[in-house]
């Protein structure tokens, strides 16, 4: 059985590249990637599991980083706003002012990114169910929307 | 950030779980169970509770079970809410665990989770109460199944050390007829005021709640509403024993959480084709 105590350096993969780093047990995934490792995309919102502003992909399964240990990535792969390569979906956000203050915007690209290619042709609901996990303060919820269902293969 | 340390420890086996937990007890660690931590992050980050360590489980096979197993249709504690839902495999427990925070969470949030956790609803608990669902529990030197009526009452029953390894019901159940309400004050994804559970079996109607009270409850000591009675008969003479008992908060106050119980009830006879 593995066992981390204390503080431990350990291998974390994010956005393709292996980073050594040094943790604690009890450092959320947030947080280290943030101060230790810099990446400062996924942002520190309520931290309550709320907001979703924190969203990364965990093997290309959105989840809140504020809520899962860091050392519970150990032997999986992270995708950070850093490390997203989608241009289709970030063109889409421009396009049709899925933004605003921008501090949301990483978390609903990653969420969307991840609904998207778990399926490439979703319903309405579904994109509904999909982004009701993420909170935007300044209620852009049309133009994510239209962001998201403008690139359903259906508009192919 | 969580102001204070633990150890975290990745069991393999349910053996292995065990024996770290008596270890790390005989050592006054306070260890505690582990699955994705959605609500044992949140707790330690608060500082309303301080593990000195977490056993994470979710590694486990047994805990990641899913599927049939004898005449037992088996659902490992590991398995996260979006796994349930998307394999609709138990569709009576798919659409209860849908009702359940929001997707991102439901990716993380285990059905292990939501029954032995802290937080009173335990919604996902309804669809085994109401059809006579039964605990795999780990303890020190051996596993066993116990009927889940046995074992709940207002939360699962574990003694120290023991863990929840799989829930199961009867392979039949995963075709009863079924309905599921769920209210909340505003949107859906809220804590709800009430979820009423039912399904039928046999010709006959079973009810379990979650939100109306601090607990769940199954509506009765027999298990079934007969089919040819009112609802409302039956429902005021069952809940009567629950009456003083409905929740006030800043949700609902009682007598309104009652009213919705009672209409959410009168919706499932409804929809399982009970006369009125």
């Amino acid at each position: 059985m593995k066992t981390y105590s204390g503080l431990n350096e350990v291998t974390l993969s994010v956005n393709g590249k292996k980073q050594r780093v040094a943790l604690r047990p009890a450092d959320t995934l947030l947080r280290v990637l943030r101060e230790r490792l810099g990446m400062t995309g996924a942002k520190a919102g309520c931290e309550n599991g709320d907001c979703s502003a924190c969203t990364v992909l965990l093997d290309g399964i959105p989840v809140k980083s504020c809520m899962m240990l860091a050392v519970e990535a150990v032997g999986h792969e992270v995708t950070t706003i850093e490390g997203l390569n989608d241009p289709e979906l970030q063109k889409a956000f421009a396009d049709y002012g899925g933004f605003q203050c921008g501090f949301c915007t990483s978390g609903f690209l990653l969420n969307a990114h991840a609904l998207l290619s778990k399926y490439p042709n979703p319903d309405d609901e579904t994109v509904e169910e999909w982004l009701s996990s993420n909170i935007c303060r300044c209620t852009g919820y049309e133009g994510i929307r239209d962001a998201v269902r403008s690139c359903r293969r259906s508009n192919d | 950030m969580i102001p204070f340390d633990f150890d975290y420890c990745k069991a393999e086996t349910i053996e292995e779980a065990v024996k770290a937990y008596a270890e790390l007890k005989e050592s006054k660690k306070a260890p505690l169970y582990y699955g994705w931590g959605t609500e044992i992050v949140t707790l330690c980050r608060k500082g309303q509770i301080y593990p000195g360590a977490l056993i994470d489980i979710k590694s486990i096979p047994e805990c990641r079970a899913l599927g049939i197993e004898g005449k037992r249709a088996v659902f490992g504690s590991a398995l996260v809410l979006s796994e349930i839902v998307d394999s609709k495999a138990f569709p009576l427990l798919a659409r209860t665990c849908h009702g359940i925070a929001d997707r991102t969470v439901r990716n993380r949030l285990t059905l292990g989770g939501n029954v032995c956790g802290r937080l009173p609803y335990k919604e996902a608990i309804l669809p085994f109460l109401l059809c006579d669902g039964e605990a795999l529990i780990a303890e020190e030197k051996s596993t066993r199944w116990v009927p889940l009526r046995a074992i709940f009452d207002k939360r699962l029953k574990l003694a120290p050390g023991e863990f929840l390894v799989q829930m199961a019901v009867p392979k039949e159940a995963l075709e009863f007829p079924y309905s599921v309400v769920r209210k909340t004050k505003g949107g859906r994804i809220a804590y709800p005021i009430v979820t009423a559970a039912g399904v039928k079996v046999k010709g006959a109607i079973r009810i379990a709640l979650s939100g109306a009270f601090g607990y769940p409850v199954l509506l009765d000591s027999t298990g079934s509403f007969g089919e040819d009675i009112s609802a409302a008969g039956p429902f005021a003479e069952l809940i009567e024993p629950f009456a003083a008992s409905f929740i006030s908060d800043v949700w609902a106050l009682s007598d309104y959480r009652r009213l919705l119980t009672e209409l959410s009830v009168a919706q499932i006879f409804e929809e399982l084709g009970v006369r009125k």
